[in-house]
């Protein structure tokens, strides 16, 4: 509880009249004293510090007048009022000025807003002016107390009727006025309630007021002669939000999941009626509650940026997908509206949300918010991210395997409509599998659950993935993190007991890799080591490129040419890249890499496999030269993978000392004395390529390719788990 | 500079005891003000707690102004 603080009047005033005169009087005595000390051979001293006790006093004084300033117009605009205590009467002030000042100016808008809201133009004007206050706590308190849960709602709601009437009136600039005022207004209350709704903001207001926003929410009002339900009004305050801050998980808890159930609850008797037998809408579309400039025809006037006149702003959209803007900026939120389940139903609002409310988000073709939300909320490292990714995964799963056919030579679409239906989801999904690719790898190789979801669910996920260009680029990228960390982890050559805890290794790693109990890890060790990770790494490869193979095939399209992004993963040497944070280089290698890390790169140590290939991928863009001429050349997918993957086994062979037998000397690709390799950022293609070369004398290096080709080329357990006849002839594709 | 004389220091003196007397009770108007709670609150009580001591440090330099003129008129010799 903060204490009481205030003023009493007239006293107030009178103490800091007289406290300025009392400054200049004491100004004068310091200066007559220290004449005086003077001329007299006295000691200065006391009239120096009284010049100093003088200054305090002046700002003292200028203190007050500002806090007296404050307290006249509390009280002029009646936003203040006497309060009786044992002490007397009263008006009470906030303690901190900036705090009054807040309250003030939050008050006077607040005011203005529920002018605007009956649809006073020049308080619209007005408000606009407070838009940049939004920063202050004490502002959007007062504001939000004043305007109330119900202000909120009517505020867009006028806006909206105003602009429809304008235009309606064909009048270009009032148009043209309004949707800029309504936009900045739109901002300034997206701020202000992102704010004033979360507890740990400075500006919340109280559990209450979202309760308010829930009831008005539900409310119906009304506008001119228009009728409208608050939500609709309040969603144009969702759309209009920027991110900063983002909206609280307590939002969403409240009022986030209210406004999904809300919709369900007024449409579920339509959808009932528009649907067919076998449960499909043919008699009607699945209409969601659209928004309020959706129902007044405003198209996009009223989202941010919009110029009035552009083209391409006739849209819909629905309240829902509004809430999913808001609550896209913070996982958390997200999550909190997706990891729910209402009481009453027998789904999560995420399956709901992909199945049963599918075809409504179908209806406005807006996948932007819900999009961006599934994938914030499905990416993160947490319990939560992995758990909604896991039944996202699965659900999508269940309902994508049933529009291929069974016992064909390659995928086949039986049900076109089926296919189509999820295709925009294939990107979030990808997302999502990108940033658990380790769960993929448990799944093949260890038969292991992922939540509720199998190999074969993983299969049919990805192929709904892979149909995507950029989650099928973000998968490849994942896997080739994963794999380089998987070859990381095999010990350098030269390990023993005491240089174990230098290089970053244990005891009982050095026991675990000794295979001949020689008391050190050799050539032999490492190779053995080397060709286990790179088998288990290109089985996951394999399902990547060729569930993407398959679905290419399974819409007619060309799975001969290799996907572009692919092309330049290769280019770019995205392979090269080392692990951030790898334990150690040998001396060999320290040369290449020196400055292909750049500053900062290191950090990403411990980050996902999605978020590390991103950065891999942002510094090869700044590195930005062609190493591996081949990359133009690379005529299908697979191509690509096998070069990345040539990449990637070549570094790992030169970190760990399996080149170091071989003789550099002479070689376009070294410099210096002792011949150094080259910094892979300064050579040439020419020289990679040589050096390349140079690299595949060493024996090792050729069954690490075999096997890495051999393994990601077997296609016979994808075609098992998508159901494809397997071909009598042995396996392995084109 | 030059010494001044008995009678220069005596006028000196009362001089100086006259800028205190005309000073000493300037700052007691905030101080009663605020004893009888013109301004509660927490910034306000810092404001109080301030004011009286610098009612203190005002009537501490004038005292010492005062006496250290007394001192000196006490030490000066008479007409010579």
């Amino acid at each position: 509880m903060s204490e009481f603080s205030g003023v009493k009047q007239p006293e107030f005033d009178t103490m800091t009249s007289k406290h300025a005169q009392t400054a200049s009087r004491l100004e004068e005595l310091a200066q007559a004293l220290h004449r005086e000390l003077k001329s007299a051979g006295l000691d200065t001293a006391p009239a120096t510090r009284l010049r100093q006790l003088a200054g305090r006093v002046t700002t003292q004084a200028a203190d007050l007048r500002r806090r007296q300033r404050l307290v006249h117009e509390l009280q002029r605009q009646k936003v203040t009022f006497g309060r009786s205590t044992p002490k007397g009467s009263f008006l009470e002030v906030p303690d901190n000025l900036e705090a009054a000042q807040g309250l003030l100016d939050g008050t006077l808008a607040g005011r203005a807003a529920l002018k605007a809201a009956d649809g006073d133009r020049k308080a619209l004007a007005e408000l606009q002016k407070y838009a940049s206050r939004t920063g202050d706590p004490e502002f959007v308190k007062s504001f939000l107390r004043t305007l109330g849960a119900l202000g909120v709602t009517r505020v867009p709601g006028a806006i909206a009727m105003q602009l429809r009437d304008a235009k309606k009136r064909q009048d270009a600039e009032g148009v043209t006025q309004l949707s800029r005022q309504g936009q900045k207004v739109l901002g300034m209350l997206s701020t202000a309630l992102a704010k004033g709704t979360d507890p740990r903001s400075p500006a919340y207001v109280g559990a209450d007021f979202l309760k308010g926003l829930v009831k008005e929410g539900r409310a119906e009002h009304k506008a001119g002669d228009t009728k409208y339900s608050g939500y609709q009004a309040q969603a144009l305050i969702w759309r209009a939000h920027d991110g900063k801050p983002p909206f609280s998980k307590e939002f969403m808890e409240v009022v986030g999941r209210d406004v999904i159930v809300y919709e369900h609850e007024q449409r579920k008797d339509q959808w009932a009626a528009a649907k067919d037998p076998l449960g499909r809408y043919v008699k009607g579309k699945q209409l969601p509650i659209i928004d309020l400039a959706g129902a007044f025809g405003l198209g996009t006037l009223l989202r941010p940026g919009t110029q009035a006149g552009s083209p391409g702003m006739e849209s819909q959209s629905a309240v829902v997908d509004n809430l999913f803007h808001a609550a896209k900026s913070s996982r958390e939120a997200s999550q909190a509206l997706l990891n729910h389940t209402p009481a009453g139903w027998k789904e999560s609002v995420l399956d709901y949300l992909i199945t049963t409310r599918w075809s409504a988000s179908r209806f406005l073709n807006d996948y932007k918010p819900i999009r961006d939300m599934l994938t914030i909320a499905t990416t993160g490292q947490d319990a939560t991210s992995k758990k909604l990714a896991a039944e996202m995964i699965k659900t999508l799963s269940d309902q994508i395997s049933g529009a291929f056919s069974k016992d064909t030579e390659n995928l086949e679409i039986k049900n076109r409509y089926l296919f189509d239906r999820y295709a925009p989801l294939g990107y979030p999904l990808g997302r999502a599998i990108a940033a658990n690719i380790e769960q993929l790898s448990e799944l093949l190789l260890n038969h292991a659950a992922f939540g509720k979801v199998e190999a074969k669910d993983m299969a049919y996920a990805l192929v709904l993935a892979t149909a995507d260009d950029a989650a099928f680029e973000g998968l490849v990228r994942a896997q080739t993190e994963h794999m380089k960390a998987a070859l990381e982890s095999v010990p350098p050559v030269g390990l023993n007991v005491s240089n174990a805890e230098r290089l970053g290794f244990t005891k009982s790693d050095v026991k675990q890799h000794d295979r001949n109990g020689d008391g050190r890890v050799d050539m032999d060790d490492i190779q053995h080591f080397l060709v286990d990770r790179t088998a288990a790494e290109a089985r996951p490869f394999g399902f990547i490129v060729e569930t993407r193979r398959q679905v290419l095939i399974a819409q007619g399209l060309d799975d001969r040419k290799a996907n572009e992004a692919l092309k330049s993963m290769v280019g770019s040497a995205l392979g090269l890249l080392p692990v951030p944070g790898a334990k150690q280089v040998t001396e060999l290698a320290k040369g290449a890499f020196g400055e292909l890390l750049g500053k900062g790169y290191d950090k990403f140590a411990g980050a996902a496999y999605d978020e590390i290939a991103r950065q891999a991928a942002q510094r090869m863009f700044e590195h930005g030269r062609t190493m591996d001429e081949t990359h133009a050349a690379l005529a299908n997918d697979r191509l690509a993978v096998e070069r990345l993957g040539e990449q990637m086994l070549t570094t790992a062979m030169l970190n760990k000392g399996m080149l170091d037998d071989l003789n550099p000397r002479k070689q376009t690709f070294v410099t210096g004395t002792p011949p150094r390799l080259k910094p892979f950022a300064q050579m040439t293609p020419q020289e990679y390529s040589q050096f390349l070369k140079w690299a595949r004398a060493e024996g090792g290096m050729n069954d690490l390719l075999d096997r890495f080709s051999g393994t990601f080329r077997r296609t016979s357990e994808i075609h098992d788990y998508l159901d494809l006849k397997v071909p009598s002839s042995t396996e392995g594709g084109k | 500079m030059a010494e001044l004389d008995r009678e220069a220091m005596r006028a000196a003196a009362q001089r100086i005891q006259r800028l205190s007397d005309e000073h000493w009770w300037a700052l007691d108007p905030a101080c009663r003000f605020m004893e009888n709670d013109a301004w509660v609150g927490p910034t306000g009580a810092r404001f109080d707690t301030q004011v009286h001591a610098d009612q203190r440090e005002l009537r501490a330099m004038l005292a010492q102004a005062v006496d250290s003129a007394k001192q000196k008129l006490a030490s000066t010799p008479g007409k010579s």
